[in-house]
């Protein structure tokens, strides 16, 4: 019974620190890797120690991290969907389509997305012209080469 | 030698744990590993390029993995544990996997990038312009789908939740207050 309450009650605990570190800072996913880092090392202590290197233990480990994974899927797609956006704005009163379509507008879409880059330091503005960061080279080839492996054009 | 499937032995106790002892726990695991390791190279050689086939190819393979770790779990003296944390390995390859195809392919800040690095230094309003077509697409597209997954009823020009579409908000809203989103969208 303990090696199922083991992955549950880490990942409650992660949430919990997850929930408490929005305090001090605002990165919500760099946040959540931070707490399933700490979380996840005190979990793989735990279970060596305990139960030693066993199947049991190595399954209590990775169900941690395939519920941790979850829930950063859960929480990522509230952020960042258009189609969750879209829901909390009808929610929010914007019940019309014309209305919609006013506030729901496309250029403030992409705005938010620049000023996004931007917090992440990807990429630098001076004003009207926009240039990408060093680091933002490795985050583009790496995007091309994903693209290439999946077979996207 | 007696096993509670539901208990675990210390590494003090005088039962000696074995690799032979575990040989159902172990196997599953590494078929797990396999399995996915084996799906992961069809998937990259095949290359399904529409969304639903390769969500299709991992659902399936996800339900038929998951019936012959409960089968082998019923027939052998493996673990519940081990079973849950076999399906789970699945489970954490499928989603990273779809993720990243997802990103990949469709990703708004990977377009705008992109586009930057094309026109080096492009002023703002153009990526802006540009994008917004992007964005334009996206918003009818998903307005439609919406509607199509009974979130949101359209007459006329009016919009409004449905009942599963107000259940919907509450469940996102509740995990931007779990998550302590701030500036969500």
């Amino acid at each position: 019974m303990m090696y199922l309450i083991l992955p549950l009650a880490s990942l409650a605990v992660t949430v919990f620190l997850h929930f408490l570190s929005g305090f001090l800072m605002n990165a919500a996913v760099m946040r959540f890797a931070g707490c399933v880092a700490i979380v996840g090392a005190a979990l793989v202590a735990i279970c060596y120690q305990y139960f030693g290197f066993t199947p049991g233990s190595i399954s209590v480990i990775i169900s941690f991290f395939a519920l941790a994974e979850l829930y950063l899927f859960a929480f990522t797609l509230c952020m960042a969907s258009v189609s969750v956006n879209i829901l909390i704005r009808i929610a929010d009163g914007q019940a019309h389509l014309p209305t919609l379509d006013l506030k729901y507008n496309s250029d403030q879409m992409v705005k938010l997305r620049i000023l996004r880059l931007e917090e992440a330091g990807l990429i630098r503005s001076d004003g009207n012209t926009l240039a990408l960061e060093d680091k933002s080279l490795r985050v583009l080839s790496g995007s091309r080469t994903l693209r290439k492996l999946f077979g996207h054009t | 030698m007696p096993t509670d499937r539901n208990c675990c032995p210390s590494r003090d106790s005088p039962m000696q744990e074995t690799m032979i002892d575990h040989l159902p726990d172990w196997i599953i695991l590494i078929v797990s590993a396999t399995w996915c390791l084996v799906h992961g190279t069809l998937c990259l050689t095949l290359r399904p390029t529409r969304e639903a086939a390769i969500f299709g190819a991992h659902a399936a393979s996800f339900l038929l993995f998951s019936l012959t770790a409960a089968i082998w779990t019923a027939l052998t003296s493996s673990q519940f544990i081990t079973m849950i944390g076999a399906v789970s390995l699945h489970g954490a390859y499928s989603l990273s996997f779809l993720e990243l195809w997802s990103l990949s392919q469709g990703s708004y800040s990977f377009s705008i990038l992109d586009m930057i690095d094309r026109c080096k230094t492009p002023k703002r309003i153009d990526v802006v312009r540009e994008m917004a077509v992007i964005g334009q697409q996206k918003k009818d597209g998903r307005i439609n789908a919406l509607a199509g997954n009974g979130l949101i009823a359209i007459v006329g020009p009016d919009v409004t939740l449905t009942l599963k579409g107000k259940l919907a908000v509450a469940a996102i809203r509740s995990m931007y207050r779990l998550a302590h989103v701030r500036d969500p969208g």
